[in-house]
């Protein structure tokens, strides 16, 4: 029941968190308990995305949600979410929102504050709350602030959460929770105030440049004169409105790569062998061989004191900056950040102790090899794995 | 008496775990040893028929694990072997009417009586396997020189390092001198350099053992087969002795060491 009533996407940074939709929402809610109380190791930090699916949730019930994830185990919830076009369903028939947005009219419906996402363009995604407040008085009120594309690097949609014991075990704690996104700009926070009265403030956010939002217009809503303001403390971008003149969807810079990746790296010693994952938040230093089959995914930079056969991704959360040294390179398959190198020709297979160490970087979005220089070897050629 | 439990498997399939383990029975028994052979492929029971004792099956393994017979009614004495017993597999059941905890009870009373316990794992890395590991203290692998059989074994090695079984011994079975002469076929190196195990020994392909399986006799009863030879090295090994491993493809010729001098007798096959 529970495996059925929440499912889990992505990794890494990404982790998502999807309740079925047409569950009643006690079970629903009774359901991601026993999961997080099943599985309290997976959730220690990190922010988490909650797919709603299909359901229209009201105020009162995303609240739960968030509180029970945040009570139940370490995570923030970032964000709520849900088609595309279920939200553009409900937004233009006006009904379960509470909302008549598009001719920007009050609206006196029973205050069924629905949140939702606007998800329209994959590579912008946006949180969009409408809001319907109670009285007469009730405005709605949509305010658009800009959010950072998705990593560039988007992992396979499902984690493999199988993770074999052995490697598991010795590394359970910083692979599973999803970890601190170091060098993006934190998603933007989703969830509500806690106070009371801020709750009342919820706005209808989408995503500003998007115009296929079915509802353009904006109303001001009286009842809570919002100011564009700093959403948030921790370098959220500002809210901006959506028809004001020269708004821009904002960049979010990045930070430099490598500042923020922790000093410490996870050290391998044993062979990773078939079907052995190995997930780190930082450098990984495998002491042994990766045998075909085996993966090593890193966040930052992986070293192999070995035979490097098996599948190999640095700068799993998007740093292009990470390389991949080996003492015997000889995989067929490279990623580094979103960048894959295949090698152009597999060469028959060759005894180790002839192959000097050699490390993968990128250049120019391409992943070249070349032997290794040291750290500071300004490499610039190599071979292209052109994959 | 404390006998040894030992897993015979190999993750794929067709590569020579029952014809090892029903050589190795009868090769630890011919050194004086009382062994039992346990068939744990539930369904595909095969031990049996490599050891010509099919038509003596009254009860099985199932039957001894759920208490419908006796554990000695179960087993059944080798027809040339009088210290090698056999519990065949149930042929009509499935793998998952036992667990690991009841075959791990099971071995643990054998081992009061017999010498070495071996269990015939069969092929997957499914319950059976996991049952079948569970019961055991140590390992023996079983793979060919084939680029398929050596993935799979890497991927056995972890889950049986997983399961606390460390440093599987490995035989290399189905070996062909002369492709790995020519290079067309993994040597012994290659596939070291890969596992990182401890090889217990290499079997030449051999037409004998087809022969000898079909006819439900080991091939180590065969004074005149390499493979046989071979496992009596093997078995030899097992029980302690100290016998280096056998030079199956001798590099005789001058040419022979130069080119591996100049490491270009490397062959077809391609990143193992």
């Amino acid at each position: 029941m529970e495996t059925k009533v929440v499912q889990i996407t992505g990794r890494g940074t990404n982790v998502n968190l999807a309740v079925d939709d047409r569950t009643p929402f006690d079970q629903v809610m009774t359901g991601l308990r026993n999961h997080l109380l099943d599985n309290p190791f997976l959730y220690s930090k990190g922010r988490i995305t909650v797919n709603v699916g299909r359901r229209m949730l009201n105020k009162g019930e995303i609240t739960q949600i968030k509180e029970l994830l945040e009570k139940e185990s370490g995570v923030t919830v970032t964000r709520f979410w849900c088609p595309p076009e279920i939200l553009e369903a409900a937004l233009s028939e006006s009904v379960g929102f509470g909302v008549a947005v598009s001719t920007g009219e009050k609206t006196t419906r029973e205050s069924t504050i629905r949140e939702d996402i606007a998800h329209n363009d994959p590579r912008f995604t946006a949180l969009t709350r409408s809001s319907a407040i109670p009285g007469p008085a009730g405005l709605e009120q949509w305010e658009a602030y800009s959010l950072e594309p998705p990593p560039e690097t988007n992992p396979p949609a499902t984690v493999d959460l199988a993770v074999e014991p052995a490697k598991a075990a010795a590394a359970a704690d910083p692979l599973e929770a999803a970890p601190e996104p170091p060098d993006e700009t934190p998603p933007t926070r989703a969830v509500e105030p806690e106070a009371g009265p801020e709750l009342e403030q919820n706005k209808l956010e989408a995503s500003p440049q998007v115009s296929d939002e079915p509802h353009d217009g904006e109303t001001q809503d009286d009842e809570t004169p919002v100011e564009p303001m700093s959403f948030d403390e921790n370098g959220i971008e500002k809210l901006i409105w959506r028809d004001q003149p020269g708004a821009t969807r904002i960049e979010p810079k990045r930070e430099p790569t490598g500042l923020n990746r922790g000093n410490e790296a996870l050290l391998v010693k044993t062979i990773c062998r078939s079907g052995e994952v190995i997930r780190y938040p930082g450098d990984v230093v495998v002491m042994a061989d990766v045998n075909p089959g085996g993966e090593i995914i890193a966040d930052g930079d992986i070293l192999v004191f070995g035979n490097l056969r098996g599948f190999a991704h640095a700068g799993a959360s998007g740093d292009t900056q990470a390389t991949i040294i080996a003492l015997n390179l000889d995989t067929h398959r490279l990623q580094i950040g979103p960048y894959t190198g295949v090698d152009p020709k597999p060469k028959k297979r060759s005894k180790s102790n002839k192959n000097n160490p050699r490390i993968a970087y990128v250049r120019r979005s391409s992943v070249y090899v070349a032997p290794y220089a040291g750290r500071f070897g300004g490499y610039s050629g190599g071979t292209l794995y052109d994959g | 008496m404390t006998g040894r439990t030992i897993v015979i498997t190999s993750g794929k399939g067709g590569v020579g775990k029952t014809t090892t383990t029903a050589n190795i029975g009868a090769g630890l028994a011919m050194r004086g040893h009382r062994v039992v052979v346990i068939d744990t492929d539930i369904g595909l029971r095969n031990l049996d028929v490599v050891m010509g004792l099919e038509n003596r099956i009254v009860y099985d393994l199932v039957d001894i694990i759920e208490g419908q017979c006796k554990m000695h009614q179960g087993m059944i004495r080798d027809k040339s072997e009088q210290d090698l017993f056999l519990i065949p597999a149930a042929q009509t059941r499935d793998k998952n009417c036992i667990n690991a905890e009841q075959l791990r009870d099971l071995c643990t009373k054998l081992e009061r009586e017999f010498g070495y316990v071996l269990i015939d794992c069969p092929a997957g890395i499914e319950q059976g396997f996991k049952n079948a590991i569970a019961a055991a203290k140590e390992a023996i692998l079983v793979t060919t020189p084939e680029v398929s059989a050596i993935r799979d074994a890497d991927r056995v090695i972890g889950l049986l390092e997983a399961q606390g079984l460390h440093r599987p011994k490995l035989i290399i079975n189905r070996v062909r001198p002369s492709m790995v002469k020519r290079g067309d076929m993994m040597d012994k190196d290659d596939i070291v350099e890969l596992l990182a195990v401890d090889v217990l020994g290499m079997v030449p392909a051999d037409d004998r053992l087809i022969i000898a399986t079909n006819q439900g006799i080991p091939v180590i009863h065969d004074k005149r087969a390499p493979s046989g030879a071979a496992f009596s090295r093997i078995s030899a090994r097992i029980d302690g002795d100290d016998i280096p491993l056998e030079d199956l493809y001798p590099k005789s010729g001058i040419m022979d060491k130069v080119r591996v001098i100049m490491g270009i007798n490397r062959g077809a096959y391609s990143h193992a």
